[in-house]
């Protein structure tokens, strides 16, 4: 957890128009939730019957159903109730998410997703398998939500469909209040930048 | 040029003629034409032809960008209002989160400005609505901060589709969008009520 801006956030703060993709895989690459990203979010998606924006949109649903079974995993924890709270109405609004985009990559032909399991998930990340505490499972949550943050700021310049465009700024707003509210359960800035950026 | 539905006050560019020349005028149009013009070797009448209709195309997206941005410009100018109106009317713990909110609207204000001046266009007087009434508390202050919030949002999400792709600015834009649903989030908290009520948060225009 990373509350101090970095060079690329200056530099965005300054002017968003000055973010570059690349700084963005490589803020997300440092940030913990690379250990996530590379399978889940980066990773090259087969193109659903050739149409860039349904296989975009499946690879975010695919991430959105993964961080709500990690979410359930985290609920399951020797927790306080606050922050059981918390995780289990991130799992529930990811699984919305899910569900939203879903139905709209089907509409365009996409083909429905199913969530992972927790053992593969376990088995692609350390953080997921190690997380025994309070402070693991907001750490780790923290990086869920800025993982997804990037991947629907990146969507934002890919998509070219109106609906999908819009649906996945919905979704990139509810992120964002995720963010804010994991931020201030870790007990730092929940606003750090005025550039929404996804690090958390 | 239409301006985008939901922005405040809707003439986001109020004197299209004189933008529009003072768009083509800017040294961003000229390097778009320079790039465009220069590569087309030395000059066929079809190639010619072909530069220009790009050059044509390019402006008018760069136009068309920049007048929805103008737009985002009188929601942020809004806002702006709404934070120094409600500054002394917020008490305790609200006011620095008041403060905090300004600030950062303050630099979307900034980043906005420069984006259109990147285009090549100037930013237009912001359009700052109806006169806004001085509210009588905390609650009252923070229900009007939420409520312009949630304007700002409606406002990002509608504009966003309409942001041409070269231009890159639609990513940008969109990490304003969710500063802005993040302060909706802490100003519900303010009032003490769920921060994030709903999983998908499409503002109220």
């Amino acid at each position: 957890v990373n509350a101090e801006p970095g060079p690329d956030r200056r530099a965005a703060a300054r002017d968003p128009g000055r973010v570059r993709r690349r700084e963005l895989l490589t803020r997300v690459a440092v940030a913990g939730g690379a250990a996530l990203l590379p399978s889940l979010v980066l990773a090259p998606a087969a193109s659903a019957g050739g149409n860039p924006d349904v296989a975009l949109i499946e690879r975010l649903v695919r991430f959105e159903l993964a961080a709500a079974v990690i979410y359930d995993a985290l609920a399951q924890l020797r927790l306080d109730a606050a922050t059981r709270d918390l995780l289990a109405m991130l799992s529930q609004h990811e699984r919305d998410h899910a569900a939203v985009l879903l139905n709209a990559a089907e509409y365009l032909g996409g083909a429905p997703q199913k969530p992972p399991s927790l053992q593969s998930l376990q088995r692609k990340s350390p953080a997921v398998a190690g997380a025994r505490t309070r402070h693991d499972a907001l750490v780790l949550a923290g990086e869920i939500e800025g993982a997804q943050l990037h991947g629907y700021f990146d969507a934002q310049q890919q998509l070219s469909d109106t609906k999908l465009l819009q649906q996945t700024a919905t979704v990139m707003c509810s992120e964002g209040q995720h963010a804010v509210l994991v931020r201030t359960a870790i007990g730092v800035d929940p606003i750090p930048s005025p550039f929404e950026l996804g690090a958390v | 040029v239409v301006a985008p539905e939901g922005a405040p006050g809707g003439s986001a560019v109020r004197d299209d003629e004189l933008s529009r020349r003072r768009l083509l005028a800017g040294t961003g149009a000229g390097a778009v034409l320079t790039a465009l013009l220069g590569g087309c070797g030395s000059g066929s009448t079809s190639k010619r032809s072909e530069g220009a209709d790009l050059y044509k195309m390019a402006s008018e997206e760069r136009f068309a960008d920049a007048v929805l941005l103008s737009g985002a410009l009188d929601v942020e100018a809004r806002l702006a209002d709404v934070y120094a109106l409600i500054a002394s009317a917020v008490t305790g713990r609200g006011r620095g989160l008041v403060g905090r909110i300004a600030a950062q609207e303050r630099a979307h204000t900034t980043a906005l400005v420069k984006s259109i001046q990147a285009l090549g266009g100037q930013p237009p007087p912001a359009n700052r609505g109806a006169p806004l009434r001085r509210p009588r508390s905390t609650t009252e202050a923070l229900r009007l901060a939420s409520a312009t919030e949630n304007e700002a949002i409606a406002f990002y999400i509608d504009a966003l589709p309409k942001l041409s792709t070269d231009n890159k600015l639609r990513s940008p834009v969109a990490t304003i969008m969710t500063n802005e649903a993040e302060h909706l989030a802490l100003l519900s908290r303010a009032l003490g009520e769920p921060a994030a009520p709903q999983s998908i948060v499409r503002g109220r225009a």
